[in-house]
């Protein structure tokens, strides 16, 4: 395929899955950050696994590829660690080309956004050159407020994150502070007050919103899917605009090296001419 | 008596030395015209080989400078028998497969 070699595999691959699910009433929700920060064990409470075990949660780097767990029409996606590797964060990339909705999980406990997750929003500030299409897409989660004591630190923290984020993509994104942990033992206890402070059913809130719109996800996917041919017509119309201009330079240097060697046939004749002479002479 | 054997003897000089002269002037007639018709041979031989040695050296040259190849007709007649254009082919080669993904990317939108 001659789309497949100027695109690269990889997005070939991408375009061709956004191509077949772009009509799919499935909800791609794809979980990002570092590794550690709780994102396995986010997922496993927002599909009520209450083992925490679907999605594995280590202390060790566990999962190294994007891995999708569905639950009624959304889909789940776990992502390897941000600070890992650079092909890792290509790979998470992927996953995001081809997601409704991104949840940006940060453990509260270090903190502001750390050098790594900077690094990596703004690796995704390149690659989105809209930044409100991917602020509108995406909801920072706070993880692990159940080790913080104090409501006023989780505040500051939140306010220091919003500060980082505007900082790098010029506005402000969604923020949401809560404990997977706490949601879990709740469930698993039955103690809804647990439940209740754990927050996690606000995350779920957002969710339910964006499944109660399939309309305007569709609408969304379309128009990103859209701008994903556009962009590639654009660097292929400059690849052919480049390669023109090779061919043209690759005529003139054939025309000039034809000129030069009519030169060189000339004096060769010439030479030729009189060495013949003599040969007739002697 | 005592000038006899004298007489045969000098006889006898004479008679080799008048073969010597014979043998030398005619020999000596023969061989002028043969070195020079193996000297006018040699120096052909010499231009050939000239010529055959500066047309390779060309060939080779043109070969290397001109990317091309060119091949002589009449003996000092030269025509160029084909000259390089394997960047101007993949240049093309490569317009055609562009044009072709750009054509895959249009059909997709239009689907």
């Amino acid at each position: 395929m001659s789309l497949e070699k100027y695109i690269g595999n990889e997005n070939y691959e991408s375009l061709k899955q956004r191509w077949q699910t772009s009509n799919s009433d499935n909800i791609k929700v794809t979980c990002i950050g570092s590794y550690n920060n709780g994102k396995s064990s986010l997922l496993n409470a927002l599909i009520d696994d209450l083992e925490n075990s679907t999605f594995k949660v280590s202390d060790n780097r566990e999962t190294r590829l994007n891995k999708e767990v569905q639950k009624g029409n959304l889909i789940y996606v776990d992502t390897p660690g941000l600070n890992a590797r650079i092909e890792d964060n290509e790979k998470v990339y992927q996953a995001l080309q081809n997601s409704d909705l991104n949840l940006f999980v940060h453990n509260i406990t270090t903190g502001e956004l750390t050098k790594a997750e900077v690094d990596f929003l703004l690796y995704l500030k390149e690659k989105y050159p809209n930044n409100k299409d991917f602020l509108e897409n995406i909801i920072f989660v706070l993880s692990q407020i159940d080790e913080m004591q104090d409501e006023e630190n989780i505040k500051r923290t939140e306010e220091k994150i919003q500060e980082q984020i505007k900082n790098i993509f010029g506005s402000k994104a969604k923020i949401l502070s809560l404990s997977s942990l706490r949601y879990i033992k709740g469930k698993n206890e039955g103690k809804n007050l647990l439940i209740k402070k754990s927050k996690l059913e606000d995350l779920k809130a957002e969710l339910s919103k964006v499944t109660n719109n399939l309309k305007a996800v569709k609408k969304a996917r379309q128009k990103k899917l859209l701008k994903f041919i556009e962009d590639y017509e654009d660097k292929l119309r400059k690849q052919i605009r480049e390669n023109g201009e090779l061919l043209k330079a690759a005529q003139r240097e054939k025309e000039d090296r034809k000129v030069s060697l009519a030169m060189e046939i000339s004096n060769i004749e010439a030479n030729l001419a009189n060495k013949y002479q003599q040969l007739r002479n002697i | 008596m005592f000038w006899l054997p004298i007489l045969i003897g000098g006889g006898i000089v004479c008679a080799l030395l008048s073969d010597d002269d014979d043998s030398s002037s005619s020999s000596s007639s023969y061989d002028y015209e043969a070195d020079r018709r193996r000297e006018k041979e040699r120096q052909r031989s010499n231009v050939r080989d000239d010529i055959a040695s500066y047309k390779s050296q060309v060939k080779a040259s043109c070969r290397q400078r001109f990317n091309a190849e060119i091949d002589f007709v009449n003996n000092s007649q030269v025509q160029i028998s084909k000259i390089d254009e394997s960047k101007i082919e993949k240049c093309q080669e490569e317009n055609l497969t562009l044009l072709k993904a750009l054509k895959e990317l249009e059909n997709l939108k239009r689907a």
